[in-house]
């Protein structure tokens, strides 16, 4: 089932628009990884589909409810829910704290906060130690828990990977697979580390100068032999 | 030891005002020089609501009343429209209001020195200490209302919601936080507290309108002394205050009592920039 | 009628003095005193003793004034100027109510609230009593147009750019190999000396000075000035000055209209007028009547004055 799409959708800071002409849906349980050099302006299409950067033109529809009146809290409500890649805790609060805080408006915290543990464990190891004095692997974890208390139907995540060490990047990334497989929740990642991106993602688009260069499968985008030097030159 | 008593007494006439300076300060990134006014403000309304026959305690409720709607009122019309602005911008315009207050209480009042309607009663003395019944209701009701509060930020869905907004105001409306209505919950929340400040100040000084001034830098002193980053800091704050004040007038000089907010400030920046307690700040 | 155009106009001209210092401190350089009282009284106290305690010419009055004025600005900056914004403008407001406790208390030097009583006055022998006024006048506009001219010429000059450019964002100048701190010290410490040589033509004018010439909202209406004016720009603080002055003289023309209202509230209502436009023209024209001109933003770069 489809739950997001973008059409033709241009995003900005009010100067020019960085994204133009983005045309692209995401389904509940899917994964789609936004890949391409620095600059080309993923994050910024997150932004704007979270409602922090302005959509300049275009259309943005959850579920069928229009996004692009509503302010950044309001698409929060309606399911949508962003990660950024940094200040995205509570320093000052404990762990559960930025937990309970993230269900704001709703009576079921506990059930909700249990429902999260569960789907992420480690949270549970470190739920009264204050976020600001957390490693980047906890932040980052604890970060998603928050993003989940709100039982959300669509998932912005950028760049949960940013910071930490080779073997957390994998993992993390399972994370974000299992819980989108289990929870039928629709994501849509901002990953740096491409490769890992492409293994668990179902359908991968490549953004180059704020236009979509590439849409597909992303075993199948993975697969092409010149698909390093293209995107991503040396590091890939 | 009769002078820790008076330290403490000060303190609790500053501590919550300190902690409603502290709460703006988190939550907006401004000094609000207003905070001596408001208090200032609510004392007079205690006073006046006494002056009509009302018992003291419900002309202090009045003026808890009557100063978080004031602080309301002034950031709708003064605040909100320049929030964005520079932190000088808004210190700046805190000062313009803190006049106008001033000036509008002097106005409908003169400045003639008021004292709340109460009953003579002979100073109690217990261990060799001597104090009126006033000063123990003072201390009693700050330390209530300090502890309370705490409880509220520490343990309350709201409180938490509070450090949230002034943690990182953007992430706060990411996750769902309907922030401007935290923000207004914050605001009444600081003016209630500079009404009661006002109204213990009442309790334990003259009710003036050239209060403001004396009240605006001990207060910020407090605040900055704590940290002005946890309520709880901000009591200690006023604790240091009220003894150092104590201090002053048993040692030194008592006009002087007067300079010792800034003397704190000033030794506080020397030393320890991010306050007794508590991180550096994030300034703008 | 004369006479009393005469006494605005030598108000106004103190205005002007005290709102070109704060101009050079906060107008150029960003730095917030709010305790330009602190410095104001301190320069009339400090010319009263020593033209009237001991007994010397005005001229070194003036002088004394300055020097304490200035160094009383030196060592409230170097408390606090590494901290940028609200914290200056904390430990100034702090400074000022200080030195008002000071000259409270302090009887045995400033005579405390009876009042500091002055009778040198900045004036040739044996002129009549219109004549003295209009020579006052002459005095303080010579010297307001000498403030001005200076501030002018150095706000234009490579150290005036170098003060904007620090206002406008630290790093520039500190990778042109500035020291930032010793041009805010400059700036502030140039700025309360002239504060305090307004002191003491202020005390040389009105002959008692009392504590209570010294508050804060004295301070507030030479902040109101800067800011109607523009701040940045000093014809715009001449310009503010004069505006404020005219604003605030002029509501006195109001008091015959109000009979009904007592003198206290008559003040009261005045400092309530200029605290509302204050903030009226912070939201709705923060830049001011005279917006300073940003000649090409990175002027420092350039070396060649202009």
């Amino acid at each position: 089932m489809t739950r997001l799409t973008l059409d033709h959708l241009n995003v900005g800071y009010g100067g020019a628009d960085i994204v133009k002409d983005i045309s692209l849906s995401v389904g509940s349980g899917e994964i789609v990884a936004i890949i391409g050099p620095n600059g080309a302006g993923k994050s910024t299409l997150l932004k704007g589909l979270a409602g922090v950067a302005r959509v300049t033109s275009g259309g943005l529809e959850v579920d069928g409810t229009d996004l692009v009146p509503l302010s950044p809290f309001e698409r929060a409500i309606q399911g949508v829910a962003f990660m950024p890649q940094d200040r995205n805790v509570f320093r000052t609060l404990t762990v559960t704290e930025n937990l309970e805080t993230s269900a704001w408006g709703h009576d079921d915290i506990r059930a909700r906060m249990d429902e999260v543990i569960a789907l992420l464990p480690t949270l549970s190891g470190y739920l009264n130690k204050a976020a600001g004095g957390l490693s980047g692997g906890q932040r980052q974890m604890a970060a998603l828990g928050m993003t989940l208390m709100s039982r959300p139907t669509i998932l912005l995540v950028d760049e949960p990977t940013a910071g930490l060490s080779p073997n957390l990047v994998g993992e993390m990334l399972d994370v974000l697979a299992n819980l989108t497989r289990h929870a039928g929740i629709g994501v849509l990642i901002v990953e740096q580390n491409a490769r890992a991106a492409l293994t668990r993602a179902d359908r991968a688009v490549v953004l180059v100068d704020g236009r979509l260069r590439r849409v597909g499968p992303a075993a199948e985008l993975a697969g092409e032999p010149d698909f390093g030097a293209l995107f991503f030159g040396d590091h890939a | 030891m009769q002078l820790i008593l008076n330290a403490i007494a000060s303190a609790a006439v500053l501590a919550p005002a300190a902690i409603g300076f502290t709460l703006i300060f988190t939550l907006f990134r401004y000094t609000n020089f207003a905070a001596g006014a408001l208090m200032t403000a609510g004392a007079f309304a205690a006073w006046q609501m006494n002056d009509l026959g009302l018992p003291i305690w419900l002309g202090g409720i009045c003026a808890v009343a009557f100063a978080s709607g004031l602080l309301m009122l002034s950031d709708r019309v003064v605040f909100e429209p320049l929030r964005g602005r520079s932190g000088g911008t808004l210190l700046l315009v805190s000062i313009a209001l803190s006049v106008i207050i001033d000036n509008v209480i002097r106005f409908a009042y003169g400045t003639q020195i008021r004292a709340f309607d109460l009953p003579l009663r002979p100073p109690l003395t217990y261990a060799g200490l001597r104090f009126t019944p006033e000063t123990l209701s003072v201390i009693g009701i700050s330390v209530v209302a300090t502890l309370a509060v705490g409880a509220l930020l520490a343990f309350t869905r709201l409180g938490r919601a509070l450090r949230a907004v002034a943690d990182n105001p953007s992430l706060s409306s990411i996750r769902g936080l309907p922030v401007p209505r935290i923000e207004a919950a914050g605001i009444l929340l600081a003016g209630a507290l500079f009404g009661l400040s006002g109204t213990l100040a009442g309790l334990d000084l003259a009710i003036e309108p050239n209060l403001s001034w004396a009240l605006t830098i001990p207060v910020i002193a407090a605040a900055i002394v704590g940290g002005l980053g946890s309520p709880l800091g901000a009591a200690l704050g006023a604790v240091i205050i009220g003894l150092a004040e104590e201090l002053t007038v048993a040692f030194i000089s008592a006009p002087y009592k007067g300079a010792v907010g800034f003397v704190v400030i000033a030794l506080v920046l020397l030393l320890r920039p991010q306050g007794l307690l508590g991180r550096a700040v994030e300034r703008k | 009628m004369d006479a009393y155009l005469v006494a605005i106009l030598t108000t106004a001209a103190i205005y002007v003095i005290l709102a070109l210092a704060l101009n050079m401190q906060f107008g150029l350089t960003g730095l917030m005193n709010f305790g330009v009282v602190g410095f104001y009284g301190l320069g009339a106290y400090s010319s009263g003793i020593m033209t009237e305690t001991l007994g010397q010419p005005i001229v070194m009055g003036m002088l004394a004034a300055m020097i304490v004025g200035g160094t009383a600005g030196a060592l409230v900056s170097l408390l606090s100027i590494r901290l940028s914004g609200d914290f200056l403008a904390i430990v100034t407001l702090g400074f000022a109510e200080t030195m008002r406790l000071a000259f409270n208390n302090e009887d045995w030097l400033t005579r405390g609230p009876r009042g500091f009583l002055i009778m040198t006055r900045p004036v040739l022998e044996g002129l009549g009593r219109d004549a003295t006024a209009w020579f006052i006048l002459g005095v303080f506009l010579l010297v307001a147009a000498v403030v001005f001219v200076v501030f002018n010429r150095l706000a234009g000059s490579p150290f005036g750019r170098v003060l904007r450019s620090i206002r406008e964002d630290d790093l520039v100048p500190a990778t042109l190999g500035k020291n930032v701190l010793a041009y805010r010290l400059k700036a502030f410490v140039l700025g309360s000396s002239v504060m305090a040589l307004a002191g003491s033509l202020y005390a040389h004018y009105v002959q008692t000075v009392t504590p209570d010439n010294f508050t804060t909202q004295v301070a507030v209406l030479v902040w109101m000035s800067l800011i109607v004016g523009g701040a940045g720009n000093m014809k715009g603080a001449v310009l503010g000055a004069l505006v404020v002055t005219a604003i605030y003289e002029g509501t006195r023309f109001l008091a015959p209209l109000m009979e009904f209202l007592t003198p206290t509230q008559v003040s009261a209502l005045r400092f309530i007028i200029i605290g509302t436009l204050l903030i009226v023209v912070v939201r709705f024209r923060p830049e001011g009547l005279l917006p300073e001109r940003i000649v090409a933003r990175p002027a420092a770069r350039d070396p060649a004055p202009g």
